[in-house]
């Protein structure tokens, strides 16, 4: 147990820092569902690149800093300490980057890293299908492998991003005789084949952040295949399991919005004992997923297998940050439906759009109901229902 | 950075959870509880062998000089054992007080007892006027107007109280002859750190007695069969163990930090004690009420063991604050950091920003 930084990680900080206090930009980037939004996050992305530090995470040789989780750690609290915009390519940086690098060729690597780190490709994730959303082995896209590769036909739904996505890494079923886990290949898809067709979904709060994706004949040659035909589950779950390392979603991440949320806070109600109480979990509960999430960190820095706590950070973020935007909500009462912005008191811009997209967290990347079917059957050994 | 234990203090854990598997099994509690034996001196004395008792004293006074981290991982195991005895009293509060604001003579007097374990200490600091142990015990740190006082035995006199949590042993003080020469720490500063010290410990206890009543639902779902199958196949039973799992999670990452902060971060020990203690008593509460439903009617049985847990986890939520009264004062507290400087940017020592 030791808090303190050692000389390394404080001179990294220091870099961290300098770089960001000159670079980070002054005004809002435009938002990431408009073409000039992405324009200028892109611009941000490049930036970063240049700086070396667009995946800190990532082992030198791929163009990295080669930091262990508590580095990437230390990377992001700064980040954030800088107000610096939201990643745009997280989905490339966080998830097909480190699978690449974990088992792609030398040749794929050397296709597809370099444009992950400087954003000239974004990449969306092609897992959920229609039938296949919790129960993500009962994927139906099919792929026929021949000689000349593996002919997609199927699609794909709620697919964040893929309004703009160069690239999808997606699981297809490649053996029609097989069922659930076995006969599933994990392939690099071009977004921008002509046989690929992107429709938005309007969601409830009114942005198309995810979209369906449908395949008619379209044929990816055997080098996009990561890993083996058949072997797509293996690296399926390995790209899943680089979600639960560290990312934006940190605990400082949620302490920043825990700022917003007591600006927004009227006067009137700042002794209310309601209020107080409800602030009081918030931050017990921010602070409870920072040590959870700080543990895991620093068992992986010390090599050893993360403990149970590893497998609760997505379940306990998302419910805390629901709770964070409700209690904003209660607080600014009939003027929580106001929209984009409020002129008649202090409540940030979006407020309500940002709750809807916090349900969508107990949702996604697995939903909650099955984050707590992980916890009890792996963790506490529970059988499977 | 590194927020993980290192090899001595799993060595530590893995002393203490083993001395308290070897001399405090469940048959040894229910025993203690049933009147069959009631004398702990045995288990009372072998920690004080084994180094548990003076963790925390100062070297000079016979104690191992370790901190408040240290001693939290043994009273998370002595909270998975239910052990009844003021433990945390007396080493984790009383002793570093003493330590901390004690004459030369009350450190003599005290501190090197404590390290060989012939005094037994207890404290009545939250203002109700009972403590855990009183009648036991040879002295007390004692809230009387505002200062803590050392008070010793000859001049409390004590009552007994029957309570849900008979191993506790509570009861009601008065005191004869308080005065200067009794007086340990004048004014809040001093009650101020006990109640932190004593949120801190007891927030450890909470996380192993939680995490005994997981432990004892997950056991008993995987035995208990109906409608063919073992309920902890059941989903909607699944979960509520899954919360009860995360909620111990989150209350030993504080309890730990909560410790750390006593010994290492002063400025963060009172809002990190109160913190703590909020999760632990939340955890607490979760694994009580989950463990109990679950259970089914043999829980309501004094036969079957969980119930030691359920009054101890109980009677710990609401020690030192609820999780409701310490959310209040948190919040209060967190308001005022942030209101007063809303683009500030805190703690330039570290990442851990707060």
């Amino acid at each position: 147990m030791d808090l303190t930084l050692d000389p390394i990680q404080a001179a990294f900080r220091d870099e961290v820092r300098e770089w960001l206090a000159e670079n980070v930009p002054r005004e809002e980037l435009g938002s990431l569902h408009t073409i000039e939004g992405i324009e200028a996050h892109r611009a941000w992305e490049r930036k970063l690149y240049e700086g070396g530090f667009a995946a800190v995470h990532w082992p030198v040789e791929f163009g990295g800093r080669g930091m262990d989780p508590i580095g990437t750690l230390i990377f992001y609290e700064e980040y954030l300490r800088a107000g610096a915009p939201g990643r745009m390519n997280r989905l490339g940086l966080g998830l097909a980057g480190p699978t690449l690098i974990d088992l792609g060729t030398p040749e794929q690597q050397a296709r597809w890293l370099a444009p992950i780190l400087s954003c000239d490709h974004l990449w969306c994730q092609g897992f959920s299908e229609p039938d296949a959303g919790s129960d993500l082995a009962n994927v139906r896209t099919r792929g026929e492998v021949s000689d000349e590769g593996i002919l997609v036909n199927g699609q794909k739904i709620w697919t964040s991003w893929s309004l703009f996505a160069d690239w999808m890494f997606a699981i297809v079923r490649t053996d029609p005789s097989s069922s659930r886990h076995k006969g599933l290949t994990y392939l690099m898809i071009d977004m921008h084949d002509p046989g690929v067709e992107v429709r938005p979904i309007k969601q409830l709060n009114g942005v198309s952040e995810f979209g369906e994706v449908f395949f008619d004949n379209v044929l990816v040659p055997h080098e996009n295949v990561i890993g083996s035909i058949g072997d797509g589950w293996r690296v399926a779950m390995l790209t899943l399991m680089h979600e639960r390392g560290t990312s934006l979603n940190t605990a400082s991440h949620f302490r920043a919005m825990l700022r917003e949320l007591i600006g927004m806070i009227p006067e009137d109600q700042l002794d209310d004992p309601r209020i107080l109480e409800e602030l009081g979990w918030l931050h017990e509960h921010v602070e409870g997923y920072r040590y959870m999430t700080l543990r895991t960190l620093s068992e992986l820095v010390n090599g050893k297998e993360p403990g149970s706590q590893s497998a609760m950070g997505k379940l306990f973020w998302s419910e805390l940050q629901v709770r964070l935007f409700e209690l904003g909500l209660r607080t600014i009462g009939p003027r929580a439906e106001l929209w984009d912005s409020d002129p008649l008191g202090s409540a940030p811009k979006n407020w309500r759009q940002r709750y809807w997209l916090g349900r969508a967290a107990m949702i996604y990347a697995g939903s909650n109901e099955i984050q707590r079917n992980i916890i009890s059957e792996r963790w506490l050994g529970l059988p499977k229902g | 950075m590194l927020f993980d234990l290192t090899e001595d203090q799993q060595d530590l854990q893995r002393l203490a959870k083993d001395y308290f598997a070897q001399r405090f099994p469940a048959g040894r509690l229910r025993a203690f509880w049933t009147g069959e034996d009631d004398d702990l001196g045995p288990v009372w004395r072998g920690l004080a062998e084994i180094g548990v008792l003076g963790l925390a004293i100062p070297e000079e006074h016979g104690g191992l000089g370790l901190g408040q981290f240290e001693f939290a991982l043994v009273l998370e195991e002595a909270g998975y054992v239910a052990l009844p005895s003021p433990l945390m009293e007396t080493a984790a509060v009383a002793a570093p007080l003493i330590a901390r604001f004690g004459s030369d003579a009350q450190r003599a007097a005290w501190l090197e007892p404590i390290a060989s374990g012939e005094a037994m200490v207890t404290i009545a600091i939250d203002g109700s006027g009972f403590a855990v142990w009183g009648r036991e015990s040879d002295v007390v740190v004692a809230l009387v107007d505002g200062d803590l006082h050392l008070v010793p035995s000859a001049m409390i006199e004590w009552t007994a109280l029957a309570t849900d949590d008979e191993a506790r042993r509570l009861a009601m003080a008065s005191y004869h002859g308080i005065g200067p020469e009794t007086l340990l720490a004048a004014g809040p500063e001093g009650v101020k750190h006990a109640l932190a010290l004593a949120r801190s410990a007891t927030a450890a206890a909470l996380v192993g007695i939680s995490q005994r009543m997981l432990d004892m639902t997950v056991e008993y779902s995987l035995q208990r069969q109906q409608f063919g199958r073992v309920i902890g196949s059941f989903q909607a039973l699944k979960h509520r163990m899954a919360d009860m799992a995360v909620s111990v999670q989150s209350a030993r990452g504080l309890a730990w930090y909560s410790a750390y902060a006593q010994d290492h971060e002063p400025d963060m020990a009172d809002l990190a004690a109160r913190t703590a203690k909020s999760a632990a008593a939340a955890a607490g509460y979760e694994c009580g009420r989950n463990s109990l439903q679950l259970h089914g009617g043999i829980g309501f049985t004094f036969e079957y063991d969980l119930n030691f847990w359920l009054k101890r986890g109980r009677a710990l939520e609401a020690a030192f604050g609820n999780a409701s009264d310490q959310r209040v004062e948190i919040g209060r507290s967190v308001l005022r950091e942030m209101r007063e400087d809303q683009i500030s940017v805190e703690n330039e020592e570290g990442v851990m920003s707060r």
